[in-house]
Protein backbone atom coordinates (compact mmCIF):
# COMPACT_ATOMS: atom_id res chain seq x y z
CA UNK A 1 0.00 0.00 0.00
CA UNK A 2 2.98 2.26 0.45
CA UNK A 3 3.13 2.07 -3.33
CA UNK A 4 -0.17 3.91 -3.51
CA UNK A 5 0.98 6.68 -1.19
CA UNK A 6 3.86 7.29 -3.56
CA UNK A 7 1.50 7.09 -6.52
CA UNK A 8 -0.68 9.79 -5.02
CA UNK A 9 2.36 12.08 -4.79
CA UNK A 10 3.21 11.85 -8.45
CA UNK A 11 -0.27 11.41 -9.86
CA UNK A 12 0.08 14.67 -11.81
CA UNK A 13 2.55 12.85 -14.02
CA UNK A 14 -0.02 10.23 -15.00
CA UNK A 15 -2.63 12.91 -15.61
CA UNK A 16 -0.19 14.76 -17.80
CA UNK A 17 -0.04 11.59 -19.88
CA UNK A 18 -3.84 11.21 -20.02
CA UNK A 19 -3.49 7.95 -18.16
CA UNK A 20 -5.87 6.80 -15.44
CA UNK A 21 -4.41 4.56 -12.77
CA UNK A 22 -6.77 1.91 -11.44
CA UNK A 23 -5.48 0.28 -8.25
CA UNK A 24 -7.26 -2.98 -7.54
CA UNK A 25 -7.11 -4.74 -4.19
CA UNK A 26 -7.08 -8.40 -5.06
CA UNK A 27 -6.62 -10.15 -1.75
CA UNK A 28 -9.70 -8.99 0.09
CA UNK A 29 -12.84 -11.00 0.61
CA UNK A 30 -14.67 -8.26 2.52
CA UNK A 31 -14.94 -4.60 1.66
CA UNK A 32 -13.97 -3.67 5.22
CA UNK A 33 -10.57 -5.20 4.66
CA UNK A 34 -9.74 -2.38 2.31
CA UNK A 35 -10.46 0.18 5.05
CA UNK A 36 -6.78 0.61 5.81
CA UNK A 37 -6.43 2.31 2.49
CA UNK A 38 -9.20 4.75 3.26
CA UNK A 39 -7.46 5.51 6.54
CA UNK A 40 -4.23 6.28 4.74
CA UNK A 41 -6.03 8.66 2.43
CA UNK A 42 -8.35 10.32 4.93
CA UNK A 43 -6.75 13.73 4.43
CA UNK A 44 -6.77 13.68 0.66
CA UNK A 45 -8.92 11.14 -1.17
CA UNK A 46 -7.06 8.94 -3.63
CA UNK A 47 -6.60 10.56 -7.00
CA UNK A 48 -6.34 7.15 -8.60
CA UNK A 49 -9.34 4.88 -9.01
CA UNK A 50 -9.50 2.38 -6.16
CA UNK A 51 -11.48 -0.82 -6.70
CA UNK A 52 -11.76 -4.12 -4.91
CA UNK A 53 -11.94 -7.53 -6.58
CA UNK A 54 -13.95 -9.31 -3.90
CA UNK A 55 -14.88 -12.22 -6.12
CA UNK A 56 -11.32 -12.73 -7.41
CA UNK A 57 -12.74 -12.39 -10.90
CA UNK A 58 -9.38 -11.28 -12.27
CA UNK A 59 -7.20 -13.63 -10.29
CA UNK A 60 -6.65 -16.22 -13.01
CA UNK A 61 -5.62 -13.57 -15.55
CA UNK A 62 -3.33 -11.31 -13.56
CA UNK A 63 -0.30 -11.72 -11.39
CA UNK A 64 -0.84 -10.45 -7.90
CA UNK A 65 1.66 -7.64 -7.80
CA UNK A 66 1.89 -6.61 -11.40
CA UNK A 67 0.93 -3.47 -13.25
CA UNK A 68 -0.54 -3.57 -16.74
CA UNK A 69 -0.43 -0.63 -19.09
CA UNK A 70 -3.53 -0.80 -21.29
CA UNK A 71 -3.91 1.47 -24.30
CA UNK A 72 -7.00 3.42 -25.33
CA UNK A 73 -8.22 0.42 -27.32
CA UNK A 74 -8.17 -1.76 -24.22
CA UNK A 75 -5.11 -3.74 -25.31
CA UNK A 76 -2.29 -4.58 -22.90
CA UNK A 77 0.82 -2.75 -24.09
CA UNK A 78 3.25 -3.57 -21.28
CA UNK A 79 3.44 -5.81 -18.25
CA UNK A 80 5.39 -4.55 -15.24
CA UNK A 81 6.16 -7.29 -12.73
CA UNK A 82 6.86 -5.95 -9.28
CA UNK A 83 7.91 -7.29 -5.97
CA UNK A 84 5.44 -7.24 -3.17
CA UNK A 85 7.20 -4.94 -0.80
CA UNK A 86 9.56 -3.10 -3.09
CA UNK A 87 9.48 0.60 -3.58
CA UNK A 88 7.22 1.50 -6.46
CA UNK A 89 8.78 1.95 -9.88
CA UNK A 90 6.30 4.61 -10.95
CA UNK A 91 8.87 6.72 -12.72
CA UNK A 92 10.20 3.76 -14.60
CA UNK A 93 6.65 3.02 -15.73
CA UNK A 94 6.09 6.64 -16.77
CA UNK A 95 9.32 6.62 -18.72
CA UNK A 96 8.37 3.36 -20.42
CA UNK A 97 5.01 4.83 -21.46
CA UNK A 98 6.83 7.86 -22.88
CA UNK A 99 9.33 5.66 -24.69
CA UNK A 100 6.65 3.48 -26.28
CA UNK A 101 4.57 6.46 -27.30
CA UNK A 102 7.64 8.10 -28.77
CA UNK A 103 8.40 4.96 -30.76
CA UNK A 104 4.80 4.83 -32.01
CA UNK A 105 4.98 8.42 -33.27
CA UNK A 106 8.14 7.72 -35.21
CA UNK B 1 34.12 20.14 -11.86
CA UNK B 2 32.75 16.90 -10.52
CA UNK B 3 31.50 15.96 -14.00
CA UNK B 4 34.93 16.54 -15.43
CA UNK B 5 36.42 14.47 -12.68
CA UNK B 6 33.99 11.63 -13.33
CA UNK B 7 34.78 11.68 -17.04
CA UNK B 8 38.47 11.64 -16.35
CA UNK B 9 38.17 8.70 -13.98
CA UNK B 10 36.03 6.53 -16.22
CA UNK B 11 38.82 5.18 -18.43
CA UNK B 12 40.86 4.37 -15.35
CA UNK B 13 37.99 2.43 -13.87
CA UNK B 14 37.41 0.58 -17.10
CA UNK B 15 41.05 -0.45 -17.04
CA UNK B 16 40.52 -1.88 -13.56
CA UNK B 17 38.14 -4.54 -14.80
CA UNK B 18 35.64 -5.43 -17.46
CA UNK B 19 32.56 -5.03 -15.29
CA UNK B 20 32.06 -1.32 -15.60
CA UNK B 21 29.34 -0.28 -17.93
CA UNK B 22 30.56 2.81 -19.71
CA UNK B 23 28.38 5.04 -21.86
CA UNK B 24 27.29 3.09 -24.88
CA UNK B 25 27.52 -0.24 -23.12
CA UNK B 26 24.53 -2.27 -22.03
CA UNK B 27 23.79 -1.16 -18.44
CA UNK B 28 21.99 -4.38 -17.73
CA UNK B 29 23.90 -7.27 -19.26
CA UNK B 30 22.44 -10.69 -18.62
CA UNK B 31 24.07 -13.92 -19.66
CA UNK B 32 23.33 -17.61 -19.24
CA UNK B 33 25.23 -20.83 -19.67
CA UNK B 34 24.92 -24.53 -18.97
CA UNK B 35 27.21 -26.29 -16.52
CA UNK B 36 27.66 -29.71 -15.02
CA UNK B 37 28.07 -29.71 -11.24
CA UNK B 38 31.60 -30.68 -10.29
CA UNK B 39 32.82 -31.57 -13.76
CA UNK B 40 33.31 -30.41 -17.33
CA UNK B 41 30.13 -30.22 -19.28
CA UNK B 42 30.10 -32.78 -22.04
CA UNK B 43 27.22 -33.77 -24.29
CA UNK B 44 23.91 -33.66 -22.47
CA UNK B 45 22.43 -37.04 -21.67
CA UNK B 46 18.91 -37.98 -20.70
CA UNK B 47 18.88 -38.60 -16.94
CA UNK B 48 21.84 -36.27 -16.41
CA UNK B 49 21.86 -33.50 -13.83
CA UNK B 50 22.96 -30.07 -14.97
CA UNK B 51 22.90 -26.46 -13.92
CA UNK B 52 21.66 -23.37 -15.59
CA UNK B 53 23.77 -20.38 -14.60
CA UNK B 54 22.25 -16.95 -15.01
CA UNK B 55 24.39 -13.87 -14.44
CA UNK B 56 23.63 -10.20 -14.34
CA UNK B 57 25.91 -7.25 -13.99
CA UNK B 58 24.55 -3.98 -12.79
CA UNK B 59 26.81 -1.10 -13.43
CA UNK B 60 26.89 2.39 -14.69
CA UNK B 61 24.59 3.88 -12.10
CA UNK B 62 26.19 7.20 -11.56
CA UNK B 63 25.12 9.48 -8.80
CA UNK B 64 25.87 12.74 -10.51
CA UNK B 65 24.00 15.01 -8.16
CA UNK B 66 25.37 13.64 -4.93
CA UNK B 67 28.74 12.25 -5.88
CA UNK B 68 30.00 12.08 -2.35
CA UNK B 69 26.99 10.39 -0.88
CA UNK B 70 27.15 6.80 0.14
CA UNK B 71 23.49 6.64 1.11
CA UNK B 72 22.14 4.54 -1.69
CA UNK B 73 18.41 4.34 -1.93
CA UNK B 74 15.63 2.21 -3.21
CA UNK B 75 17.45 -1.03 -3.66
CA UNK B 76 14.13 -2.79 -3.55
CA UNK B 77 12.91 -1.50 -6.84
CA UNK B 78 16.12 -2.51 -8.52
CA UNK B 79 15.97 -6.15 -7.65
CA UNK B 80 15.95 -7.88 -10.99
CA UNK B 81 13.23 -10.49 -11.14
CA UNK B 82 13.84 -13.79 -12.87
CA UNK B 83 11.44 -16.10 -14.65
CA UNK B 84 12.59 -19.29 -16.31
CA UNK B 85 10.62 -20.91 -19.10
CA UNK B 86 11.69 -24.54 -19.10
CA UNK B 87 10.92 -26.86 -22.00
CA UNK B 88 9.20 -30.19 -21.33
CA UNK B 89 12.46 -32.09 -21.71
CA UNK B 90 13.90 -30.68 -18.49
CA UNK B 91 12.73 -30.81 -14.90
CA UNK B 92 13.87 -28.11 -12.55
CA UNK B 93 15.16 -29.52 -9.29
CA UNK B 94 13.77 -27.43 -6.49
CA UNK B 95 12.09 -24.08 -6.75
CA UNK B 96 13.56 -21.80 -9.35
CA UNK B 97 14.65 -18.46 -7.89
CA UNK B 98 12.37 -15.62 -8.82
CA UNK B 99 14.65 -12.83 -7.68
CA UNK B 100 18.01 -12.59 -9.34
CA UNK B 101 19.58 -10.22 -6.86
CA UNK B 102 18.70 -10.00 -3.18
CA UNK B 103 19.19 -7.10 -0.76
CA UNK B 104 22.07 -8.98 0.83
CA UNK B 105 23.84 -9.03 -2.50
CA UNK B 106 23.47 -5.30 -2.74
CA UNK B 107 24.83 -4.78 0.73
CA UNK B 108 27.89 -6.87 0.10
CA UNK B 109 28.56 -5.94 -3.48
CA UNK B 110 28.41 -2.19 -3.50
CA UNK B 111 31.59 -0.47 -4.27
CA UNK B 112 31.52 3.11 -3.19
CA UNK B 113 33.64 5.30 -5.35
CA UNK B 114 33.93 9.02 -5.02
CA UNK B 115 31.87 9.71 -8.11
CA UNK B 116 29.19 7.23 -7.10
CA UNK B 117 29.66 4.61 -9.75
CA UNK B 118 28.92 1.19 -8.43
CA UNK B 119 29.05 -2.35 -9.53
CA UNK B 120 27.25 -5.55 -8.88
CA UNK B 121 27.68 -8.91 -10.43
CA UNK B 122 25.58 -11.88 -9.48
CA UNK B 123 25.16 -15.42 -10.70
CA UNK B 124 22.44 -17.83 -9.69
CA UNK B 125 22.48 -21.53 -10.44
CA UNK B 126 19.37 -23.52 -11.16
CA UNK B 127 19.71 -27.31 -11.05
CA UNK B 128 17.78 -29.38 -13.55
CA UNK B 129 17.54 -32.91 -14.86
CA UNK B 130 17.29 -33.69 -18.53
CA UNK B 131 14.29 -36.01 -18.60
CA UNK B 132 13.91 -36.45 -22.36
CA UNK B 133 15.92 -35.99 -25.51
CA UNK B 134 15.67 -32.30 -26.39
CA UNK B 135 14.32 -31.33 -29.78
CA UNK B 136 16.66 -29.08 -31.76
CA UNK B 137 14.37 -26.12 -31.21
CA UNK B 138 14.13 -26.65 -27.43
CA UNK B 139 15.60 -23.81 -25.42
CA UNK B 140 15.49 -22.61 -21.85
CA UNK B 141 13.90 -19.16 -21.77
CA UNK B 142 15.54 -16.79 -19.31
CA UNK B 143 13.53 -13.68 -18.54
CA UNK B 144 14.78 -10.87 -16.38
CA UNK B 145 13.21 -7.54 -15.61
CA UNK B 146 14.56 -4.76 -13.49
CA UNK B 147 14.08 -1.13 -12.71
CA UNK B 148 17.28 0.81 -13.06
CA UNK B 149 17.92 4.34 -12.11
CA UNK B 150 20.21 6.94 -10.82
CA UNK B 151 20.97 6.79 -7.18
CA UNK B 152 20.75 9.64 -4.79
CA UNK B 153 17.69 11.38 -6.14
CA UNK B 154 14.29 11.37 -4.54
CA UNK B 155 12.29 11.59 -7.70
CA UNK B 156 14.04 8.79 -9.56
CA UNK B 157 12.86 10.46 -12.73
CA UNK B 158 15.64 8.83 -14.66
CA UNK B 159 14.67 5.30 -13.75
CA UNK B 160 13.80 2.95 -16.51
CA UNK B 161 12.18 -0.40 -17.01
CA UNK B 162 14.56 -2.92 -18.53
CA UNK B 163 13.82 -6.42 -19.61
CA UNK B 164 15.83 -9.12 -21.22
CA UNK B 165 14.97 -12.47 -22.68
CA UNK B 166 17.55 -15.06 -23.59
CA UNK B 167 17.04 -18.40 -25.30
CA UNK B 168 19.64 -20.91 -24.22
CA UNK B 169 20.00 -24.00 -26.43
CA UNK B 170 20.37 -27.34 -24.68
CA UNK B 171 23.76 -28.16 -26.08
CA UNK B 172 27.16 -28.54 -24.49
CA UNK B 173 29.00 -25.23 -24.33
CA UNK B 174 25.87 -23.23 -24.92
CA UNK B 175 26.21 -19.66 -23.71
CA UNK B 176 24.06 -16.68 -24.52
CA UNK B 177 24.33 -13.03 -23.56
CA UNK B 178 22.05 -10.07 -23.96
CA UNK B 179 23.00 -7.47 -26.52
CA UNK B 180 21.27 -4.51 -24.93
CA UNK B 181 18.04 -5.00 -26.82
CA UNK B 182 14.76 -5.08 -24.96
CA UNK B 183 13.36 -8.42 -26.03
CA UNK B 184 10.96 -9.66 -23.44
CA UNK B 185 8.52 -12.26 -22.38
CA UNK B 186 5.09 -11.01 -23.31
CA UNK B 187 3.73 -11.79 -19.88
CA UNK B 188 4.98 -12.61 -16.43
CA UNK B 189 3.68 -15.64 -14.62
CA UNK B 190 1.62 -18.58 -15.76
CA UNK B 191 0.64 -18.94 -19.38
CA UNK B 192 -2.96 -18.01 -18.72
CA UNK B 193 -2.05 -14.57 -17.41
CA UNK B 194 -2.51 -11.52 -19.55
CA UNK B 195 0.04 -11.01 -22.25
CA UNK B 196 1.06 -8.01 -24.26
CA UNK B 197 -1.48 -7.74 -27.06
CA UNK B 198 -4.33 -9.27 -25.06
CA UNK B 199 -7.50 -7.35 -24.40
CA UNK B 200 -7.78 -6.50 -20.70
CA UNK B 201 -10.85 -8.39 -19.46
CA UNK B 202 -13.95 -6.94 -17.92
CA UNK B 203 -14.33 -7.93 -14.29
CA UNK B 204 -16.90 -7.72 -11.54
CA UNK B 205 -15.39 -5.18 -9.17
CA UNK B 206 -16.71 -2.84 -6.53
CA UNK B 207 -15.64 0.57 -5.32
CA UNK B 208 -14.99 1.41 -1.68
CA UNK B 209 -18.69 1.87 -1.00
CA UNK B 210 -19.47 -1.57 -2.37
CA UNK B 211 -21.08 -0.23 -5.54
CA UNK B 212 -20.43 -2.38 -8.61
CA UNK B 213 -18.06 -0.86 -11.13
CA UNK B 214 -17.37 -1.83 -14.71
CA UNK B 215 -13.80 -1.48 -15.91
CA UNK B 216 -15.25 -0.51 -19.28
CA UNK B 217 -15.90 2.87 -17.73
CA UNK B 218 -12.23 3.49 -18.50
CA UNK B 219 -10.98 0.61 -20.63
CA UNK B 220 -11.14 1.24 -24.33
CA UNK B 221 -11.59 4.95 -23.80
CA UNK B 222 -8.23 6.13 -22.60
CA UNK B 223 -4.89 4.77 -21.50
CA UNK B 224 -5.09 2.98 -18.19
CA UNK B 225 -2.51 1.59 -15.82
CA UNK B 226 -4.08 -1.25 -13.87
CA UNK B 227 -2.04 -2.04 -10.80
CA UNK B 228 -2.80 -4.88 -8.41
CA UNK B 229 -1.94 -4.41 -4.78
CA UNK B 230 -1.90 -6.71 -1.82
CA UNK B 231 -3.07 -6.29 1.69
CA UNK B 232 -0.70 -4.42 3.97
CA UNK B 233 0.57 -6.67 6.70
Amino acid sequence: MVQLVQLQRIYDEFEARDTTVIAIANEETRLEDNAKLAQRFRREPPRFVNLVDLGFSLSDRVERTTAYWVDEKGIVRQVFPMEIYSRPPWWAILNEIDAQRGAKKR
Amino acid sequence: MKHILASALAPLLFAAGPLWALPGQDPFPVSAALAAPGSELGDLEVGGHYELEVSVELAGEINVEFPWSSAFRSEGERRPLLLIDSPDCIRLEGAAPDVLVTPDDYQSSYLHFPHGRRMLSKTVSVAFELVAEPAPEDTIGINVVGYLGQVGTDSRQDSSFVRRRLELPLTAGARVASDGSTAQRSSWGEDRTLQIGDRFPEAALVDNTGAPVQLSEWLGKRDVLVTLYRRET
